[in-house]
């Protein structure tokens, strides 16, 4: 009987442990995680999902255009202006946004680039022109 | 669409997974099902990149058909030989209400899983950015994958089913992968089923519900733990499918064909068994031989590895320090599933050693390959081994809901309390 006890408490115990109750509170209205920043440079040890989605919908829609703008196979420099400008979660999500263009990493400069996707920062380049502007961005394009 | 196109899927799976192995019924046949023929699928399209065909619907549902009559025909030949086998427990009304909980689980994971796109960092980093570049490209870039930043060496068999799903839907939407990810998690707890009482899915339902949308934990863990499990229940030859499949999802599923293998031989005390494996090692090689060929890199491997161990060794505090305080997540549960090991001790060498062995590898096989990190340990460390571990839950709790359900229930002659697995060829 001790044994049984026992083994049902930590049955108990395995089952408690292992249960996920944020994923089980799902069940209840309004069926999706609370609304939650995400962390600084999207920084977590935790899924992601259960935060808010760390590109900013401006920054998602200035990719979006840079495609639009540019061809496939065009080697493209992202230069943003901070908390951007690093080799954190947005360049990897503009990799993502922007596929078929090779994303030069950031330390390469643009000297590489067929284009200049420029996001909220002052910049310009000899080689290259501006082809097209949209709020806090712009894309530079080399001239010929 | 997704919903229906793995339905397919699965029904795609059946007759191979008949032909692996014609004795599978109920739950452990529909979930080797999916497993299967998501995987397969994703390998013929790894093919197709080879040989430079072009993937378009019709190009890869062509290319499914030969593998699909070639089984159906081999199924229905073997369904006349092999006798049914099914371990499910079916005892009275309760296997039902356990099995109800655990459709409850799974309910609450599909609103998780498709209530946001997929913004993890390693799928746009890894395991999406790879495949939305496939499919624009119309097949595997070569090129890319020489040429790209993002873990080169890390295998396909992921971002090819993410692929297969915006080929044969005509678009890509990342917005759905979410259910892919639903079909591999219910897939695993429906193995589980088939090879164990309903309360030992129980236990094994959350931990088999990969909590990372967009990465390849899902796939590993589900190919690992079900190879495993197979292994467990003497069916090598299903099993060492599973592990090729582990490894063509993770590199960590190399390691665990050769921690199964190590298992396998302390356990059965013999070669054959082992060398029954062939199938995984068959199933990776043209992976590793398409990574030796394109000398993608690993970044665990650059510069001197050894020389990074040693150094790590070498400072025996600084390291037990940096792996210490990298908890992983759900601390308790890995707290009580030790506790449950050491407490049935006697009992887990007994009746699940080939089991015990294989987590107990593959958690070293986890661990070991950080102190060769080129990065700071402690900041590696601390994102990997909260995440890795996930990938041995399932047949972790797996192991101590069975070393607990002979206490738990009295045994009925239905299968509710089985007999210990023997490890075999079939």
């Amino acid at each position: 009987m001790i044994r049984r006890v026992a083994a049902a408490l930590l049955f108990a115990a395995l089952l408690a442990t292992g249960a996920r109750l944020p994923i089980l509170r799902l069940l209840l209205p309004p069926h999706r995680p609370a609304d939650a920043p995400a962390p600084p440079g999207a920084l977590h040890r935790w899924p992601l999902r259960w935060v808010n989605d760390p590109t900013p919908p401006e920054l998602v829609r200035f990719f979006a255009g840079i495609r639009a703008q540019t061809r496939p196979g065009e080697r493209i420099a992202l230069i943003m202006g901070p908390p951007y400008d690093n080799m954190g979660y947005t360049y990897w999500r503009a990799s993502y946004e922007l596929t078929g263009r090779p994303l030069l990493i950031p330390i390469a400069g643009p000297d590489e680039a067929d284009a200049i996707a420029v996001w909220d920062k002052m910049y310009g380049h000899p080689n290259f022109g501006l082809v097209w502007l949209d709020g806090k961005g712009a894309l530079l394009r080399r001239k010929p | 669409m997704t919903p229906l196109v793995l339905i397919a899927v699965f029904l795609y799976g059946i007759p191979i997974a008949l032909a692996v192995d014609a004795r599978l019924r109920g739950a452990a046949l529909a979930g080797t099902s999916f497993l299967l023929g998501i995987g397969t699928i994703a390998l013929h399209m790894f093919t197709l990149s080879v040989l430079r065909i072009p993937w378009t619907r019709t190009s890869v549902l062509l290319a499914l058909a030969p593998l699909f009559i070639l089984t159906t025909i081999l199924a229905k030949r073997r369904a006349w030989l092999q006798p049914a086998h099914s371990r499910e427990g079916r005892a009275g009304a309760m296997p039902y209400v356990v099995d109800l909980i655990v459709l409850v689980a799974l309910v609450a994971y599909a609103i998780f899983a498709l209530c946001r796109p997929p913004y993890e960092w390693d799928f746009y980093g890894i395991w999406g950015l790879k495949a939305k570049w496939f499919f624009e490209a119309g097949g595997v870039d070569w090129t890319f994958l020489r040429t790209n930043t993002s873990h080169p060496d890390y295998p396909l068999l992921v971002p090819l089913m993410f692929d297969f799903l915006a080929v044969v839907t005509g678009g890509w939407n990342d917005a759905a992968f979410g259910w892919l990810y639903i079909a591999i998690g219910a897939s695993l707890i429906a193995i589980v089923r088939g090879h164990a009482p309903a309360l030992v899915t129980l236990a094994a339902a959350f931990p088999a519900l990969s909590v990372w949308i967009g990465h390849a934990e899902g796939a590993v863990m589900a190919y690992g733990c079900a190879g495993l499990l197979f292994l467990r229940a003497g069916s090598i030859r299903t099993g060492a499918i599973f592990l090729g499949l582990a490894a063509w999802s993770k590199n960590e599923g190399l390691a665990w064909i050769v921690t199964a293998a190590l298992a396998l031989l302390i356990a059965t005390r013999g070669i054959r068994k082992v060398l029954a494996l062939w199938p995984a090692v068959a199933l990776i090689s043209p992976w590793l031989i398409a990574r030796s060929v394109l000398k993608l890199p690993t970044d665990l491997a650059q510069g001197s590895a050894l020389q990074r161990i040693l150094e790590h060794l070498r400072d025996p505090v600084t390291t037990f320090n940096a792996l210490w305080s990298a908890t992983p997540d759900q601390p308790y549960f890995w707290l009580v599933v030790a506790l449950i090991v050491v407490l049935y001790a006697r009992r887990a060498v007994q009746r699940e050693q080939f089991l015990l062995l294989a987590l107990l590898l593959q958690s070293a096989a986890l661990v070991v390959p950080l102190l060769a990190t080129p990065f700071d340990l402690g900041g590696h460390a601390s994102f990997a081994l909260n995440r890795i571990p996930h990938q041995l839950a399932p047949a972790a709790a797996f192991l101590a809901a069975m070393l607990l359900t002979r206490d738990l229930s009295a045994p009925s002659p239905s299968g509710e309390s089985l007999p210990p697995p023997r490890p075999s060829t079939d």
